[in-house]
């Protein structure tokens, strides 16, 4: 049976969809009601309306599989439906010289055609971690995609020049927008789209209002949560709001002229990973909440933003596993996808909400 | 045996006040070299902090290489008594700069991220140094008048 929960303002239950999944790390969702997840081992399962898996897909592109390294997130083509396409960024390359990359292909029954990589953040560096890796397709048709700093390189994400530690934007084969900031190569790279990000895994696009929101990992303190815009700093590592894991200061600027404020930020930090916004019919009380899962406290953070005032509550700790992922599904119920080797894709559905699975599924 | 061991304690903490000065300076430098300015007040305000909040991780880490490199010293100055300085001095410095380079070995990153550049980790070395120095002063016998 599911578990009934009740929060503050919603009656729910959790039900789990699927299971044993190796370290999921997003989910897509298929017009026949089926999903796509990316494992962060280097594979993408296919399942079916009821959870069951129909195959691994073949003809992707092997991954650098270590440490946070393997593939990332996966996203449908807005176009989907006519063209089958779908976009997968991933860890590309050797210990030596490896980055993030998208990839993209079409989607024939289970396997990828097609295959051909359109995007690599330069330059490549020799650490397994802090890829970024969150893709979010715009209204207008443009994708945008965050990258990490690295870890060793973290001043690179205040070079415009240089593609790690930033949110870019790319049209759907690769080439570069006319209308990104940077984009006379100038001032910045012509990919850049905002800069001075630290390992950003989350990233969502509210259609009702128009905002593209981020939130990136800090180190021992400094998680954040920023509404993106073209061409604006966001400060790492010169202006942040935590401290390293050695316990010093990362730099002792809080906040600094020219450099955008986090419209939240927690310290200790909470794990960000995951980020959704919430525009379904299934909950109404929910409607324009940002949903954020959590790595360390293992539970989902859900934001209200209020204008200027931005309230948190604390819900599915009952959980009690690191969350990687939170979505809305077409469906208008949240997903979460928790992070270990069997891993699960969980559902929250209304009480009383007549949405089924099957009935050899595990449930919360 | 107690003037050793107070004198051993005297060491760690030397060597992590300047090893944390250190790394709160060279984390400065680098948050200048992007074109921030950080006033003086900022400066002593960091120091103070990380001094301060060091204490966790890179205090023990401190207490540990040290008790590994003093005693290497040791063995060799009882034989050479008139390396004792020297042999102090190098013992502190490389216990600390093998703390650094061992710490990346093992995580494939640098945990002190000034310690990324030369200059950075040859300042944690001249911190255990001072640490080894300070070792040496306060453990030699002292002359009977």
């Amino acid at each position: 049976m599911s578990v009934l929960s009740l929060s503050a303002h919603a009656v729910y239950q959790l039900q789990t969809v699927a299971d044993n999944l190796n370290y999921p790390w997003s989910i897509a969702f298929l017009p026949d009601g089926g999903y796509l997840v990316a494992l962060r081992s280097g594979q993408v399962k296919r399942l079916d309306a009821t959870g069951q898996t129909e195959a691994d897909l073949a003809g992707l592109p092997d991954s650098y599989v270590l440490s946070q390294g393997g593939y990332f997130d996966i996203t449908l083509d807005p176009d989907f439906a006519d063209n089958q396409r779908i976009y997968l960024s991933l860890a590309h390359g050797t210990p030596e010289a490896n980055g993030t990359r998208i990839v993209t292909g079409t989607l024939n029954g289970n396997r990828v055609d097609d295959l051909t990589a359109i995007f690599t953040v330069s330059p490549l560096k020799d650490t397994a971690v802090h890829y970024g890796g969150k893709m979010q397709f715009l209204p207008d048709g443009t994708l945008v995609m965050t990258t990490g700093d690295g870890f060793e390189y973290r001043e690179a994400a205040l070079d415009t020049f240089n593609l790690m530690g930033k949110v870019i934007r790319i049209n759907r084969d690769g080439s570069i927008p006319p209308d990104n900031p940077f984009a006379d190569g100038a001032q910045g790279h012509p990919a850049v789209w905002s800069y001075g990000h630290r390992n950003p895994q989350g990233l969502v696009f509210d259609p009702a209002t128009g905002e593209l929101y981020a939130h990136e990992h800090g180190a021992k303190g400094g998680d954040e949560l920023n509404r993106i815009k073209p061409g604006a700093n966001y400060g790492w590592p010169a202006v942040t709001k935590g401290i390293n894991y050695s316990g010093a200061y990362v730099s002792p600027l809080r906040s600094a002229p020219g450099v955008e404020e986090p419209l939240k930020f927690w310290d200790p930090s909470i794990g960000a990973s995951g980020l959704a916004v919430y525009r379904g019919d299934a909950f109404p009380q929910w409607q324009g909440a940002l949903f954020i899962g959590t790595l360390v406290d293992s539970d989902v953070r859900k934001i209200t933003l209020a204008n200027d005032a931005v309230s948190e509550e604390i819900l599915f700790s009952e959980i009690g596993q690191r969350v990687r992922d939170v979505r809305v599904g077409p469906d208008g119920l949240l997903y979460i996808l928790t992070d270990s080797e069997q891993g699960k894709v969980i559902r929250v559905v209304p009480e009383g909400n007549d949405a089924t699975i099957a009935s050899n599924q595990q449930e919360d | 045996m107690a003037k050793t061991l107070g004198s051993y304690v005297a060491a760690v903490l030397i060597a992590y006040i300047f090893g944390a000065l250190f790394i709160s300076q060279g984390n400065i430098a680098a948050v200048t070299s992007l074109g921030f300015d950080v006033s003086m007040a900022q400066r002593l305000d960091a120091m103070a902090h990380d001094i301060t909040n060091m204490t966790d991780i890179y205090l023990p880490l401190v207490a540990i290489s040290l008790l590994l490199g003093l005693p290497v010293a040791f063995a060799i100055v009882r034989k050479n008594p008139h390396l004792r300085t020297l042999g102090y001095v190098l013992a502190g410095f490389a216990a600390l700069l093998a703390m650094h380079v061992i710490m990346k070995a093992v995580l494939g990153l640098s945990g002190i991220a000034p310690t990324r550049s030369l200059w950075g980790l040859l300042a944690q070395g001249i911190a255990g140094g001072i640490g080894g120095y300070l070792f040496c002063r306060l453990s030699a016998k002292r002359d009977v008048l």
